[in-house]
């Protein structure tokens, strides 16, 4: 729960705040898929199906406050990573309203959208997706190609980041010399380069072995403590386990939800 | 805070910062990519050579040209025998004769002075056993250095008393010279010219030109007289009439008439062409500027084709290279990279090879000009335009041809990128 710390003189007052500030509010979003790019079952899908598209968000509507936890739990198909891209601003909602801190950002540019994914999101993914001839650190600095801030600071902090992630003696190794645990922490300190606000999370754990895994939900765990928003896609309920509250997605739609 | 209201245009030091360092990024691209850098490297420095020896020729036929012009004279004109003027001097019809030269000599206005040329191909000048391959032996009046405007190195000119005579003394071109006697002074000299040998008096300035397949500087002058009556040529004819006027701005006035007069003196029907050729440097102009322009275009072609093939090669490539980055291209736009980013990164990446390229595709170029200028085909004088030259056009190639995969990987989905397809 997010708290609110009031000094008074000395005093330090702390009160649980009665209202969580709503971070996300998702009304009604569908996404629908017109061109099935040359699927395996191309010639199942009805010609129908072809006019009318694939449907596979079904109207979501959700809220989620700063500071949550939550995992998008569902079963392989059921839409996970099409919301979570919806939510990330990488994709648009084909019907619906998105907004972000209270903001309609469904129809923004894809500009303005550049913006706030590098200001305020960011990502870790099953394949972690590091750019193969660059450093670990150059890999973790590639946020900060894309803003004003001062390289040097970024430099930093990125050297920073790579050492609390256990990878001080491997900032100028390239990925392919890495272990995939020791990837997917170079790919979390990108991630929190420009200190986000979100971080999305599609099977972070889904290419590591269960040792590894924890390791790295550990790190979303403290990640949150330190007040970030996680929103993390798994089809395993283990995984989901590590988030404080559980959003059941099947066939496109919410199922039920749970707080652990 | 507003995200939504925000104006997304990027300030100058955004955009400064930003493109700087999307620079100093694809500064690597080389060490990431060796394999298509070389490719396109060597591509385009192929192309950027051609059009730096290209250019570097072309500049320097002007030199020739104005070097040509200079030597001809500006207020001079040649009255060459025969009717045309792609037949080698020796080979043309002997149509000039001594009475064309007094005529013109007195009745055209203006005229300074008029000398006739004879000359014969086909002895080979020897002194102490060197010798120098059938140079061209000129039979002239007095005073030839003087009538062509062709400066002597050493001693004298022929004079009337040595033409009066029918003395055996001789003039060297720089060539003849060079091959007989190399630093040693020629003046006074015996040297052997087919049967007669002769007393070297004079040397004559290198021009460096050539007339037709043969140096205009492998010649050796003698007094007409001496041509005439120890050499086996047509004593009542010459081959060329060098003909000077008063004011440069005569010769256009004058050549109509010289014409007439000379086709009135062959006893020409109206029908008839004429059996001389009048040349005077204007005509040279005109005859070089041809010969330039469709130097220029073909060899422009050559250079045009080889850049082109340069550029296609990099577009090939490229698109390849976006192919195989998809996911680069995907990532870099989910932490911020916006279309623009995508397409100047690959430009920047393009332009870096092209320019690397040019630049040493025009280094080639010039050392390959110099070579060929060591050979004495073309002379080269360094100019620093015909490589700025490869250089931009490297550049623009870089910018054209990269544009297209720039902007296909500038226009990915992100999703799509990510997935890899
Ligand atoms: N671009 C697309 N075009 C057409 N169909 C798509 C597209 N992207 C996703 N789909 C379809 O949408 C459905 C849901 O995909 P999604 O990737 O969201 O599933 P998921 O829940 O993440 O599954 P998994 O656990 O296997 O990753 C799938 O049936 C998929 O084929
Ligand atoms: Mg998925």
């Amino acid at each position: 729960m997010a708290k609110e710390v009031i000094r008074l003189g000395g005093a330090e007052l702390i009160i649980p705040q009665s209202t969580p500030k709503e971070l996300i509010r998702l009304e009604n979003i569908k996404r629908i898929f017109y061109q099935v790019a040359s699927q395996d079952d191309d010639e199942n899908v009805s010609a129908e199906t072809k006019e009318k598209g694939l449907e596979i968000l079904k109207g979501i509507n959700m809220t989620i406050n700063t500071g949550e936890f939550v995992a998008l739990q569902g079963s392989s198909g059921s839409g996970k990573s099409t919301l979570l891209h919806i939510l990330g601003l990488l994709d648009r909602p084909t019907v619906g309203s998105y907004f972000l801190e209270g903001e309609d950002v469904s129809k923004l540019s894809d500009d303005r959208l550049s913006i706030i994914r590098n200001q305020k999101l960011s990502f870790v993914f099953q394949s972690f997706y590091l750019i193969p001839y660059a450093t670990a650190l150059d890999n973790v600095l590639l946020p900060a190609q894309y803003n004003k801030k001062p390289l040097s600071a970024q430099k930093k902090r990125a050297e920073e980041l790579l050492k609390q992630l256990g990878l001080g003696n491997r900032m100028h190794f390239k990925p392919s010399a890495l272990s995939g645990g020791q990837q997917q922490r170079v790919a979390m300190a990108r991630a929190l380069l420009n200190d986000p606000e979100i971080i999305f999370a599609d099977e972070p754990t889904g290419q590591l072995d269960s040792a590894t895994s924890r390791d790295i939900l550990n790190l979303f765990t403290e990640m949150n403590e330190m007040g970030r928003t996680i929103i993390l896609v798994t089809h395993d309920s283990d995984t989901a386990a590590s988030a404080k509250r559980i959003v059941l997605l099947q066939d496109g739609q919410i199922a039920g939800e749970t707080l652990t | 805070m507003s995200l939504a209201k925000k104006n997304s245009r990027r300030g100058f030091t955004e955009v400064f910062l930003i493109t700087s360092r999307i620079l100093y990024e694809s500064l690597h691209s080389f060490r990431a990519f060796p394999l298509r850098s070389v490719f396109v490297i060597l591509a385009i420095a192929f192309g950027s050579s051609s059009l730096t020896i290209i250019s570097t020729a072309l500049d320097n036929t002007s030199v020739v040209v104005d070097e040509l012009v200079a030597d001809f004279g500006p207020d001079a004109m040649m009255i060459i025998g025969g009717d045309q003027i792609v037949t080698a001097v020796g080979g043309r019809g002997m149509t000039l004769t001594k009475e064309d030269v007094e005529r013109i000599s007195n009745n055209i206005n203006s005229v300074e002075y008029v000398v006739p040329l004879q000359g014969t191909v086909g002895n080979d000048v020897v002194y102490k056993g060197k010798s120098a391959r059938h140079p061209f032996v000129v039979g002239s009046l007095a005073d030839f250095a003087k009538s062509w405007d062709w400066p002597l190195t050493e001693g004298r000119d022929l004079n009337d008393k040595d033409v009066e005579n029918g003395a055996k003394v001789t003039v060297l071109g720089s060539k003849v010279k060079e091959a007989l006697f190399e630093n040693e002074s020629p003046i006074g000299k015996q040297i052997r010219v087919g049967q007669s040998s002769f007393t070297v008096i004079g040397v004559l300035e290198e021009r460096g030109a050539f007339s037709g397949q043969e140096h205009v500087d492998n010649r050796i002058i003698i007094p007409f007289s001496t041509l005439v009556s120890r050499f086996p040529v047509d004593r009542n004819h010459f081959q060329i009439i060098r003909v000077r006027f008063n004011d440069s701005e005569a010769i256009s006035r004058y050549t109509e008439e010289i014409r007439s007069l000379l086709r009135y003196l062959h006893r020409l029907e109206d029908h008839e062409e004429d059996d001389f050729f009048l040349l005077s440097s204007d005509e040279i102009l005109v005859f070089v500027g041809i010969f330039k322009g469709g130097l220029t275009l073909f060899l422009g072609m050559t250079a045009v084709c080889s850049m082109l093939v340069g550029g296609f090669v990099l577009a090939n490539l490229f698109s390849l290279s976006v192919e195989s980055r998809y996911v680069e291209i995907g990532i870099k736009k989910a932490v911020g990279a916006r279309k623009s980013d995508i397409t100047v990164q690959f430009l920047f990446e393009a332009c870096l090879l092209t320019v690397v390229g040019g630049f040493i595709g025009g280094i080639i170029g010039i050392v390959v000009s110099f070579y060929i200028s060591s050979l004495g085909v073309m002379q080269v004088g360094f100019s620093i335009y015909p490589f700025l030259l490869s250089l931009s056009v490297s550049f623009v190639i870089g910018i054209i041809f990269a544009l297209k995969p720039a902007r296909t990987a500038a226009n990915l989905d992100v999703i799509a990128a990510l997935r890899g397809n």
